[in-house]
């Protein structure tokens, strides 16, 4: 982004998703999401005001997200800037099975993921309304982006 | 044992009941499960903490998690100043943008390390985490040795760089069928479930000692 600014100040750049941080594990179960974990699971990096401070300081002008999978996943564009939506959903978990996550573990648990996608994409849908206009959608085969324009 | 024989950091995680109480077991305070390789107390870390500096070595701590909610963030900040201002740790590893850039903002006496999971991969990258007072980037384990070389060959001369050795190489390496941590994952899956780590090696395909 810094280079971007720098080289071609006139560029409109978007923040991609990838650094939208928050509670995508796929492998997470609905169900299993303790009481007291409700309130963090529908935050995101993008929600924060110092990313949004730092991303109009790079003259980024709109945020590309997913929906997140747990918790209330509407968008609820409140910032400065102009907002895409990601769908369907391209969720990547990352892990550790080595040394330290298999200790205490038998054998045959060693070295294993602790548990698998649970598919939570499955089970939603995409709806965008307002007073005048509604689209309700399931997931599709290819991703469509849906732009909301900022609210300032 | 570490100081003993001659460690000059000591890396290590912490968590507090007090986070526990608060955001429950599913948020962890670093990349580690609450119940494996963490100091448990403000007390412990203190402790470590005097003995390292006895034996003029560092403590970096871990908050290294990749993304934490606001609330937790105000927390450790709280946590944070005591750490660094009544405990005196050296450094603080982490990777979660919001709290980088809050941290950036604290000017706190302490030094800033970016973990590999803030993804520095180019030196464009260098410098805006230099903008935001990091003083030491611990590469992402995905780097080349020849692209290491050309990275720091970019960067500002105060930066410093770690690198994880053999970080993530099996444990189970060399016993009969048992797949190796990166087998398990993704297209390596199948492969490593199938055919086993003697085949592939794919935790070998990086090489990390000689020419690049």
């Amino acid at each position: 982004m810094g280079y971007l600014k720098r080289k071609y100040p006139g560029l409109h750049v978007s923040a991609g998703r990838l650094l939208n941080k928050g509670f995508k594990d796929p492998r997470l179960h609905r169900q299993d999401i303790p009481w007291e974990s409700e309130p963090f699971i529908s935050d995101c990096t993008f929600d924060q005001a110092e990313f949004q401070e730092k991303m109009a300081e790079l003259s980024v002008t709109r945020l590309e997200r997913d929906l997140l999978p747990y918790g209330d996943h509407r968008v609820k564009n409140v910032s400065m800037f102009k907002t895409s939506v990601y769908f369907p959903f391209g969720y990547v978990t990352t892990g550790r099975v080595w040394w330290t996550a298999s200790f205490r573990q038998p054998s045959e648990k060693s070295f294993m993921p602790s548990d698998k996608c649970s598919r939570p994409c499955d089970d939603m849908t995409f709806e965008l309304r307002n007073e005048l206009f509604f689209l309700k959608s399931s997931r599709m085969v290819i991703p469509f982006f849906i732009c909301i324009p900022c609210q300032c | 044992m570490l100081l003993h024989f001659g460690a000059d950091e000591l890396y290590c995680g912490l968590s507090t009941p007090e986070w526990k109480a608060h955001f429950g077991d599913s948020l962890w305070m670093n990349r580690r499960d609450p119940s494996q390789a963490n100091i448990f107390s403000l007390q412990d870390i203190q402790n470590v903490t005097e003995l390292a500096h006895e034996h003029q070595a560092l403590v970096n701590l871990t908050l290294n998690t990749s993304f934490y909610p606001r609330k937790s963030i105000a927390y450790l900040s709280e946590l944070i100043d005591k750490l660094v201002n009544e405990i005196h740790v050296d450094a603080l590893i982490v990777s979660d943008m919001n709290l980088l850039i809050r941290l950036s903002k604290e000017n706190l006496p302490v030094r800033i390390h970016l973990s590999s999971l803030g993804s520095c991969f180019n030196s464009e990258s260098l410098e805006f985490y230099m903008s935001l007072g990091v003083r030491r980037i611990i590469l992402p384990r995905q780097l080349k040795l020849s692209e290491i070389r050309h990275l720091i060959s970019k960067a500002n001369p105060e930066m410093e760089f770690e690198v994880f050795a053999i970080n993530d190489g099996c444990f189970a390496d060399g016993l009969p069928n048992r797949p190796c941590s990166l087998c398990c994952f993704g297209h390596f899956r199948d492969w490593g479930i199938r055919q086993g780590c003697q085949v592939f090696r794919v935790c070998r395909i990086y090489p990390v000692s000689g020419a690049a």
